[in-house]
């Protein structure tokens, strides 16, 4: 994840909420300079329902750095990655114990939309 | 602080719906405000005056989640979680402190994090009465909280007698349950410790729906464990008011494995209802027969916790009946139910499905709050149990709501695979040891 500095790799999820919602607000202008909206814009229950589930893995996945944990953590993988782990999960293409169960329960979209707000 | 309690007094006056609706009003006029606010941390600001006000009762898991995620989700309403302890003690990982297995990471939960990291208001108070009319909650020293939607999370209560004749609180000071509370666990673990080489080790189960439907099975495996070192020839017994129970085929696999001929298991079928219960003199009497163990637990019948009971929230099954898409109580309006004392659908009652509803349920708050419909539903289970120190297996569940119901999703979830190998187990046990540590810090805003 070279794009990533490491102070986007605060711990928290919550410190990624306002640069989240920076790079939203200059998406948003973007696509107002009439590119074509993409399949994955949000609508408001579909941006609770990614909120829920973002909220939802951080049941297990909270790991700080002061406590190593054998539960990875999900801050700093990035959306590409967790996208295509969620895929790969889903299709049993890689080991799990849990997340292969897990996974099967969202579809597509919500794959998309958890991955872009865990980002 | 958001309100001191001398003006939270002022306003037992009914809360003003005009104030709601204007408020609503403004918000919907803002419509990015309501989303975009969300998306901010709860930083260090407090709810601001005139912000809608939750009160949440009781802070186990489904209570403090709420509380937090109240707070994550919509900093601009104005939370008070309502406690009498100042710490918690969790009942996961409970069994393996029992057999002094884990028990260096076993610290109590405080409530610092949901004050600090999420300005939750923690008043450690006993909750003594609720008036739904005038939404206010009076707690024991007087104070009087107003609520807009309160949160009730008592967890659960017993049901000294029910259909173990004889076993009442005072039993259990013989005959620990150690089903809740750091006093219990202790007890029991003192007696097994004193549990004679060749001795037996009673549990006796209830029938459902009860806290934790792995834990009779777990704790059978765990002190198995401890026995096969520290007490030679011991047993366990299970006397068992279920034909089957949660994870069977992987709880007795290990047993063969890992306890041959150590596990004895009566199953209601065979006479494993337990019937009477004479403390003084040792006896518990089944239906098989009589036995006299050296160490008996008893895990009594359950119902929901006493607040609930107390205040109209629970239906003839001794449990609270909600609304499955936001868990508003459906006897008692603008009041929720969460965790182990409500009836959720397919959900068992666990830490980690109290957290699940707990998000789903500030997430509708939020939304009931600013009137707008509650739209986000899906709840997730994942249960870990120890058959020994490094060996974990586990069961996972997720639910949608349909049919105004929380559903099992067919398609996801399932259990550890029969047959696996020692490493897997062993990835297991740290998988369980991850989620303990990461569903604390995750409730408790640690």
């Amino acid at each position: 994840m070279t794009r990533r500095n490491k102070d986007r790799r605060a711990p928290r999820p919550e410190a990624h909420r306002p640069s989240l919602r920076s790079r939203l607000g200059s998406l948003a202008v973007a696509l107002s300079l009439s590119l074509p909206a993409p399949s994955w814009a949000q609508s408001a229950p579909e941006r609770e329902r990614a909120k829920l589930i973002a909220a939802t893995c951080y049941t297990c996945h909270r790991a700080h750095a002061d406590t190593p944990s054998a539960i990875p953590r999900l801050e700093g993988l990035g959306a590409t990655r967790l996208r295509q782990l969620l895929r790969a999960y889903q299709q049993e293409q890689t080991q799990a114990t849990v997340m292969h169960h897990i996974s099967r329960a969202l579809s597509d979209a919500e794959i998309r939309q958890v991955s872009e707000l865990l980002d | 602080m958001p309100r001191s309690d001398k003006s939270a007094n002022c306003s037992t006056e009914p809360r003003s719906r005009t104030r709601r609706r204007l408020l609503a009003k403004a918000l919907r006029a803002g419509a990015l405000t309501a989303l975009g606010g969300a998306l901010l941390p709860a930083c260090a600001t407090p709810a601001g005056k005139g912000a809608p006000r939750v009160v949440v009762i009781g802070g186990g898991y489904g209570g403090a989640t709420c509380a937090r995620y109240l707070r994550y989700f919509d900093p601009g309403i104005d939370v008070t979680l309502v406690e009498a302890n100042r710490a918690y003690t969790p009942c996961p990982f409970s069994n393996a402190e029992l057999v002094g297995i884990d028990a260096v990471s076993r610290s109590a939960l405080d409530y610092a994090g949901l004050r600090r990291n999420f300005q939750v208001r923690v008043i450690h108070e006993a909750a003594r009465r609720i008036d739904p009319d005038r939404h206010t909650v009076t707690l024991a020293e007087g104070t009087i909280l107003p609520y807009d939607r309160l949160v009730v999370a008592p967890g659960i209560s017993f049901r000294w007698g029910h259909i173990f004749a004889g076993y009442d609180e005072q039993a259990s000071a013989i005959m620990p349950h150690a089903w809740r509370g750091a006093q219990q666990l202790a007890l029991l673990r003192r007696q097994l410790q004193a549990m004679p080489a060749g001795g037996v080790f009673a549990i006796v189960t209830p029938a459902p729906p009860f806290r934790c439907p792995p834990g009779p099975y777990e704790r059978a495996s765990l002190v198995a464990f401890y026995l096969q070192q520290a007490k030679p020839r011991a047993k366990v017994l299970i006397l068992d008011a279920n034909e089957h129970f949660t994870k069977q085929d992987l709880f007795e696999e290990a047993w063969l494995a890992l306890y041959p001929g150590m596990i004895e298991r009566i199953p209601i079928s065979a006479g494993g209802l337990v019937h009477h219960i004479s403390p003084a003199r040792g006896l518990v009497r089944a239906e098989a027969g009589e036995f006299r163990p050296d160490v008996t637990n008893v895990i009594p019948f359950q119902r929901a916790g006493r607040l609930a009971l107390e205040h109209g929230l629970t239906d003839e099954t001794g449990w609270c009946p909600v609304d499955h898409k936001t868990f508003a109580s459906t006897l008692i309006p603008d009041i929720h139910v969460l965790g182990d004392s409500c009836l959720a659908g397919a959900m068992p009652k666990s830490a980690s499905s109290a957290n699940s509803q707990a998000k789903v349920c500030s997430l509708a708050l939020s939304a009931l709050l600013r009137g707008r419909a509650p739209t986000a539903m899906l709840y997730h289970n994942t249960c870990y149990s120890l058959v020994a120190p490094d060996y974990g297996i586990s069961i996972n569940g997720m639910y949608r709501y349909a049919d105004q119901r929380i559903k099992l999703i067919e398609q996801a979830g399932g259990l550890s695979p029969l047959s696996a190998t020692p490493e897997y187990r062993a990835r297991e046990a740290a998988y369980a040891r991850g989620w303990y540590d990461s569903i604390n810090k995750d409730s408790f805003g640690r």
